[in-house]
């Protein structure tokens, strides 16, 4: 007498007689348990041959990897000594070089500085150069570039944030980035009181994907707490990084608030986040006076005046997804958000 | 083969390597994982996993691929690290428990999305590979070493009897088949 699981597996592989294979299929028909047991039978054959298939693929896999880590291990463990043996060699004659040449290197920093200074001045001239090429090519444009600043995403729908003092008395503006070459933007509005200026990206193309990773904070500032910064004071992306220093601002301004972070002209209109990644305000500007002083506005400040013009979309509800990350992933994630604005007049 | 191939992706640049996986070639696991190792290790990495789980998320990933393989109807409508890319992702947020909305780093978030992934049967069949596992437990000596010898491990009937020291095959046969019937009533048992 042949059990269930003969016959069925023998069904499953084709092994069944002409007549054996003719009962079978009636009985399928007219008996439903007996089809419900074929079923069963085959989902649990299925499973069988999956747990084959894969502890196959696992024991090949396995062969392969130890091949591979036995042939790769010693190129790599020279690789690293090597490494070691110039680290070693070049701490030394650091420090030897250090040593005897004390004498030399205040004036070399000196150098430095002024090698800097007159990069930083090649560099705008060039800047100028080049933005006055690109003028040319745009015809109805005969001005050059007359001002320049940071910008950064408020929302997905293409609205910007920056300070009202960059733009004011322009009335050409563009940003770009890493991502983005001069993409034009529209004022949206402004408040000259607290320095407040709202632009929009034009073409919708440019925001289409957008995912802001960061979202506002607006509970009070922390003394001490640890702040940065993404702006242009330069042609590239600068990240400036320092603590929250004095709750408020200039002539105690308390929609303001001071930080240590060094900034240039370029960084009016830039974010400055927490160290969540939040946002906490925008720099604004810096006391002439003092060295290291920096003004941003507060982002409760900031959400006021947004929502007291009322527009279609304001900040954006966003979820903050730079929380517990590495600070160059939250760099990284930050800065397609963040522009270099540069304003014209014609 | 060829046309075979340009059926399967329309990117000519992931050819030999899928090439290698169909064959079944000698090094073809080796030189998929040095091409594709390092982004599934960065998406794990990024994601508080270990040089472990990296190991893990990525033999299951080459596997839901292989899988899909075997199926002659199988299209990629996106590059293979896309793919492997979207696959990974999918199978780390289930281990983490995570719904698709929980803040996942993700690098290539936007390339990812609505990608016919293929992956719903495999996740049943791993789903049922663990109810199998159980019932094996359940089952015990030496009828799960029995069932595995000839189902897992390709043994003939010979060998089994040779083995486990039946008289003859027809007796091992009918041992095998006591065996199977008792695991399938044990596999539909397990939750």
């Amino acid at each position: 007498m042949m059990t269930t699981e003969e016959y069925f597996e023998r069904a499953e592989l084709g092994l069944l007689s002409t007549e054996e294979s003719e009962a079978f299929t009636i009985r399928l028909q007219t008996d439903p348990l007996f089809n419900k047991d074929w079923q069963a039978f085959l989902e649990f054959k299925s499973t069988l041959a999956y747990m084959q298939r894969k502890q196959k693929f696992k024991k090949q896999y396995a062969q392969e990897n130890t091949i591979h880590s036995k042939t790769n291990r010693h190129p790599f463990k020279i690789q690293l000594a090597a490494a070691a043996v110039i680290i070693v060699i070049s701490i030394f004659s650091t420090i030897l070089i250090l040593r005897f040449s004390g004498l030399f290197l205040h004036s070399n920093s000196r150098e430095i500085t002024y090698l800097n200074r007159k990069v930083d001045y090649i560099d705008q001239h060039q800047r100028a150069a080049k933005s006055t090429e690109a003028l040319k090519k745009r015809k109805e444009l005969s001005a050059h570039a007359s001002n320049e600043g940071s910008a950064f995403a408020i929302n997905n729908q293409g609205l910007l944030l920056t300070s009202y003092h960059l733009i004011q008395g322009f009335n050409e503006m563009f940003i770009s980035n890493d991502a983005f070459e001069r993409i034009p933007v529209k004022l949206e509005f402004a408040n000259p009181e607290l320095d407040i200026a709202v632009l929009k990206i034009q073409d919708s193309l440019v925001y289409q994907n957008w995912k802001i990773p960061y979202n506002f904070r607006y509970s009070d500032c922390r003394l001490g707490e640890d702040v940065f910064t993404l702006g242009y004071p330069r042609k590239d992306v600068v990240y400036g990084t320092g603590v929250l220093s004095s709750r408020t601002g200039f002539d105690e301004d308390s929609t303001m608030c001071q930080i240590s972070i060094p900034v240039n002209p370029g960084n009016s209109g830039g974010p400055v986040f927490d160290k969540n990644g939040q946002v906490i305000g925008m720099i604004k500007g810096k006391n002439m006076s003092a060295e290291g002083e920096s003004f941003a506005l507060k982002a409760p400040a900031i959400k006021s005046v947004i929502e007291g013009h009322k527009i279609q979309n304001g900040i954006a509800n966003t979820v903050n997804k730079l929380k517990g990350c590495n600070r160059d992933l939250q760099l990284k994630r930050i800065n397609p958000y963040v522009f270099n604005v540069v304003v014209f007049k014609h | 083969m060829h046309t075979n191939l340009h059926l399967i992706s329309p990117f000519t640049s992931d050819h030999d390597v899928l090439s290698d996986l169909l064959n079944e070639r000698v090094g073809g696991y080796e030189k998929f994982k040095s091409k594709y190792f390092s982004m599934i290790h960065a998406l794990v990495y990024k994601n508080s996993g270990t040089q472990t789980d990296a190991e893990d998320l990525f033999q299951e990933s080459l596997w839901v691929l292989l899988e899909n393989l075997r199926k002659p109807e199988f299209r990629l409508s996106c590059q293979l690290s896309t793919y492997l890319y979207a696959v990974a992702k999918r199978i780390w947020l289930k281990q983490l428990n995570y719904n698709q909305k929980s803040k996942l780093y993700i690098e290539h978030e936007a390339a990812t999305e609505g990608i016919e992934l293929e992956i719903t049967e495999t996740e049943a069949h791993e789903k049922n590979l663990t109810r199998l596992n159980r019932a094996f437990d359940r089952l015990g000596s030496p009828c799960a070493e029995l069932i595995k010898d000839y189902y897992i491990n390709g043994f003939t009937m010979e060998k089994l009897a040779g083995k486990w020291h039946y008289t003859n095959t027809d007796t091992a046969k009918t041992q095998k088949y006591k065996c199977l019937q008792r695991l399938r009533k044990l596999f539909f048992e397990t939750p």
